[in-house]
């Protein structure tokens, strides 16, 4: 079943340091956006440049309180060792980093940027597909 | 792993991820109004990317919690409600800051409330 807990899921395993890795990025990034919108937002690839846009800057806070949402969750599927439904979750979150690369073209064009937002979604994609797996062997 | 027939927490939680994923929906094909009735209404061309931002990212938040109820996961729902009541929170925060005490504020707070009972009961009926 994938809601059975994986046991093997811990420090031991190299898919569960890639997961804490992604939770701990995305989490920062969640972070950097809420106390730092300005160059949050450039380093994202959106940049609002304007520090009296106000409405702006409390979008880009809104957005990251939702990535520390997010890893929150990630973080804490990891502490229950729920591997299968953490998998599942990297799964249906893919389409956040492609909405996010689609924002950034619309935004500056093809950047560098787009290969950080294009990179999380492969890393996403792999790890997801290796965590759903009914037994994993790293 | 609950069999029991459905319970109301069970459609409480199936209704809380359609309109979460709605609302983001909402707010990628329209982040103008979606922006305003919202709170904090994103006029300049550097604010709106960052509503559909925030709309995809309620989108995956519905998606979680559509995964997780209909895997009758009611703890790990729990779980995860009362961890996200920090989302609602920093939104109601914001559009306080920013507009002061509005009808948009209460909306937000509501949804604290929500997930804060919500959460909590999920939790407490495996106990």
């Amino acid at each position: 079943m994938i809601v059975e807990h994986d046991p093997a899921f811990n420090k031991g395993s190299i898919l569960f340091w890639i997961s804490g890795f992604l939770a701990v990025a995305v989490f920062f990034v969640g972070l950097y956006a809420l106390l730092a919108p300005v160059p949050g937002s450039a380093s994202f690839g959106a940049p609002v440049t304007d520090a009296t846009n106000t409405q702006g800057l409390a979008w880009v806070r809104l957005m990251g309180v939702r990535d520390i949402g997010l890893a929150v969750i990630l973080l804490a599927l990891m502490v229950v060792k729920a591997r299968r439904i953490a998998g599942l979750m990297l799964l249906l979150l893919v389409i956040i980093p492609i909405v996010d690369c689609a924002t950034v073209i619309h935004a500056l064009g093809i950047t560098y940027h787009i290969l950080v937002h294009g990179g999380s979604a492969v890393l996403m994609l792999i790890l997801g597909a290796l965590l759903l797996r009914p037994s994993p062997s790293v | 792993m609950n069999s029991a027939p459905k319970s109301l927490l069970y459609w409480l939680c199936g209704a809380f991820a359609l309109a979460l994923i709605v609302i983001g929906v909402l707010a990628i094909i329209a982040p103008i109004s979606a922006s305003m009735m919202f709170g904090v209404p994103a006029t300049t061309a550097e604010a709106v990317p960052w509503v559909r931002l925030a709309g995809i990212r309620d989108i995956a938040l519905g998606l979680i919690y559509c995964a997780i109820t209909a895997l009758k996961q009611s703890r790990a729902t729990g779980i995860l409600m009362l961890l996200t009541a920090v989302v609602p929170a920093t939104d109601a925060a914001t559009v306080f800051l920013q507009n002061g005490l509005s009808y948009a504020v209460f909306i937000h707070g509501s949804s604290i409330v929500f997930m804060l009972i919500v959460g909590t009961l999920l939790l407490r009926r495996n106990n």
